[in-house]
């Protein structure tokens, strides 16, 4: 298209107009390639092993230390923990994702006033960076499942509930990163020191959504919030799907179809909810400032 | 605003900018006004901490203004940012962005996705690009290996991905070496022959750069302009007479300094050695005159009067304030001293 004073850009110079939704798959498929180059990129394959495989099983092996000393453990109560600890490799993931993708992007690549400033809207590409990150850290995941089976959890007869499984792992992902992008539009109005935000989260998270230890051990009013937030819903569809049984106390009680539709009806509200917050997030970053101000030099 | 109803590429009303600091409000923008026609090139000109950042940071949507509005091309910056981001590219100077990890193909073709290009037209632009900017060799080079100036020929080759109609340029040239900062320079000149409309805005504080490059320039510090105008025009703020050096063997006995000055149209009159240092004495041998006009025609009487008093012409050239004398006079200091004293702060 021709520029001219009387021109206005009804059109893109480049062409015809393309829908947002397929602008918005470009950006997520572009961003999920760059976090694939980006977390591959070991220099030392031992250092990826230790980080994916020998992390996850010192910290399972810890926990289980742990309630050995209490004299709690049982088959049942490791595959309690098992499946607990290993989905919450991909949580920590998909909640701290978003954060550290922004981040990255502003304090140490520097790219992020470049991307801001593409038709592409943040929130795919943080999306994508997350994606990606939560399935690697899924190779985790499978890892200590697989430590699980050779300690001798049992798990359901006659293989996974691939139906249930199907429903409730995509749903429970969409969840976190839905609430992982919430927490990068706060982070990237913040500082430098906003990287280690993420990981206070997701600890806190860890103590309140049942992965460890059933609901019933928090203080009642700790364990509403605990009922309120998806993930724990999330990994308790999952230790169904898994091992084929419930947790105990009210988590068990609940119906497996009451607690899908608790968990979509949560990942639903989410994502209602969390697009708004980020691009909020990021408006007041470029209020602020800070949205591409490099705070670490 | 002008009279002009049709969109200007830039068209900024008073744009402020406060940044909240430690030590309280701090003013980087002070009520810009600015207008920039399509197919200029504008240049912005002053030291560090003068505001210019802050100016394409708003104008290119990175940044809110505090006070006032701006518009690229009709559509303002504030709400409209998504068409914005359409027509305009950005290219910063002395950065060191980039991923690493990809090479430079890998990172074009992924900006070309995030300006929305279908994959296959996107590494049809990618490719045309790396060839336009001569950077084959390295197109499979990780950009981790890449020296200052080739990044910035990547970071060229990215902002010419979504055929942009207008590109701000922040000190584009900042740390590059003379050839690398010349091939920046014939770049931005390229880009604006290829197709009329095309609107580049550039910040810098390089003073020989703004006067080669710029159709017009705005001089800038502590966030307002303080003249705005064609290279020529700004230059005529701190001398508003034509100044000519005419080179003589000597001159005539039968004439005197007050005579040429009571010539029409002459209104000074200065004996210069061929060292610039002031001559004195009337009859004295002398080389050169700095003479001062009303207008560049009354030149030819004083030619004239020389030549009838037996003097033999050597050279006219007509002397010009540079843009750095320019800026001394608005700032009231030099551009480096500037920069030493916001580098102090």
């Amino acid at each position: 298209m021709r520029i001219s004073a009387g021109s206005t850009p009804e059109v893109r110079p480049f062409g015809p107009l393309r829908g947002g939704a397929a602008d918005a798959a470009r950006s997520l498929v572009a961003s999920a390639r760059l976090a694939w180059a980006i977390e591959g990129n070991w220099a030392q394959p031992v250092y990826l092993a230790a980080f994916l495989i020998v992390r996850p099983l010192a910290f399972l092996g810890l926990f289980l230390a742990v309630l050995s000393i209490g004299g709690s453990l049982d088959v049942a109560t490791i595959g309690f923990v098992v499946v607990g600890q290993a989905v919450f490799q991909i949580v920590s993931a998909a909640l701290e994702g978003p954060t550290h993708a922004l981040l990255d992007d502003r304090e140490r690549y520097r790219t992020i006033r470049y991307i801001f400033a593409t038709p592409s809207s943040l929130l795919p590409v943080s999306i994508g960076r997350s994606l990606v990150k939560a399935s690697i850290a899924g190779f985790s995941a499978l890892i200590v499942i697989g430590a699980g089976v050779l300690l001798g959890v049992p798990m359901r007869a006659g293989g996974p509930d691939l139906l249930l499984l199907v429903v409730v792992l995509p749903l429970g992902l969409l969840s976190v990163v839905g609430l992982g992008i919430v927490l990068g539009g706060i982070c990237v109005q913040l500082r430098n020191d906003a990287w280690s935000y993420p990981e206070a989260v997701s600890s806190t998270v860890f103590l309140l959504c049942g992965a460890i230890f059933p609901l019933e051990v928090l203080p009642d009013p700790v364990q509403g919030i605990s009922a309120a937030l998806p993930i724990t819903w999330w990994i308790e569809g999952l230790r169904r799907a898994l091992l084929g049984t419930t947790s105990p106390g009210i988590l068990g009680a609940m119906p497996t179809n009451e607690l899908l539709l608790i968990l979509a009806a949560g990942t639903a509200v989410i994502w209602l909810i969390s697009p708004r917050l980020f691009v909020a997030g990021i408006n007041r970053a470029r209020e602020k400032g800070q949205l591409d101000r490099n705070t670490a030099s | 605003m002008s009279g002009s109803t049709s969109p200007a590429a830039v068209q900024a009303t008073g744009i402020g900018r406060v940044f909240d600091a430690k030590g309280g409000p701090v003013t980087a923008l002070d009520g810009i006004d600015l207008r920039i026609e399509p197919g200029e090139l504008f240049g912005v000109l002053g030291p560090n901490g003068a505001g210019k950042s802050t100016l394409i940071k708003i104008l290119s949507t990175l940044l809110l203004p505090s006070t006032g509005s701006a518009s690229i091309f009709g559509l303002d910056v504030v709400t409209e940012t998504a068409r914005v981001r359409r027509i305009m590219n950005l290219v910063a100077g002395g950065d060191f962005s980039g991923y690493g990890l990809l090479t430079v193909r890998e990172q074009l073709a992924m900006f070309a996705q995030f300006y929305g290009l279908p994959y296959r037209e996107g590494m049809a632009k990618v490719d045309a690009q790396i060839a336009s900017f001569g950077i084959e060799e390295i197109r499979d080079r990780k950009i981790s290996a890449l020296s200052t100036g080739q990044r910035q020929k990547l970071n060229f080759a990215r902002s010419f991905l979504n055929d942009p109609w207008i590109l701000f340029l922040d000190e584009p040239t900042i740390g590059l070496d003379v050839s690398a900062a010349r091939d920046v320079r014939d770049r931005v000149r390229a880009f604006q022959a290829e197709q009329p409309g095309r609107t580049v805005l550039l910040t810098t504080h390089y003073m020989a750069e703004a006067d080669e490059m710029c159709d017009r320039i705005a001089i800038v510090d502590h966030g307002r302009i303080l003249a705005q105008g064609t290279p020529t025009e700004l230059k005529r703020m701190v001398q508003k007479d034509a100044l000519f050096v005419v080179g003589i063997d000597a001159l005539p006995a039968s004439m005197s300094l007050d005579s040429l000055r009571a010539l029409p149209g002459v209104i000074s009159v200065a004996a210069r050695d061929a060292d610039g240092s002031d001559a004195s004495g009337v009859g004295s041998p002398m080389r050169r005159l700095a003479i001062g006009l009303k207008e560049d025609g009354a030149l030819g009487g004083v030619i004239s009067a020389l030549a009838a008093g037996g003097a033999h012409l050597q050279e006219i050239s007509k002397s010009e304030p540079t843009l750095e004398e320019v800026f001394v006079q608005l700032v009231g200091r030099g551009i480096s001293e500037s920069d030493e004293a916001s580098n102090g702060e």
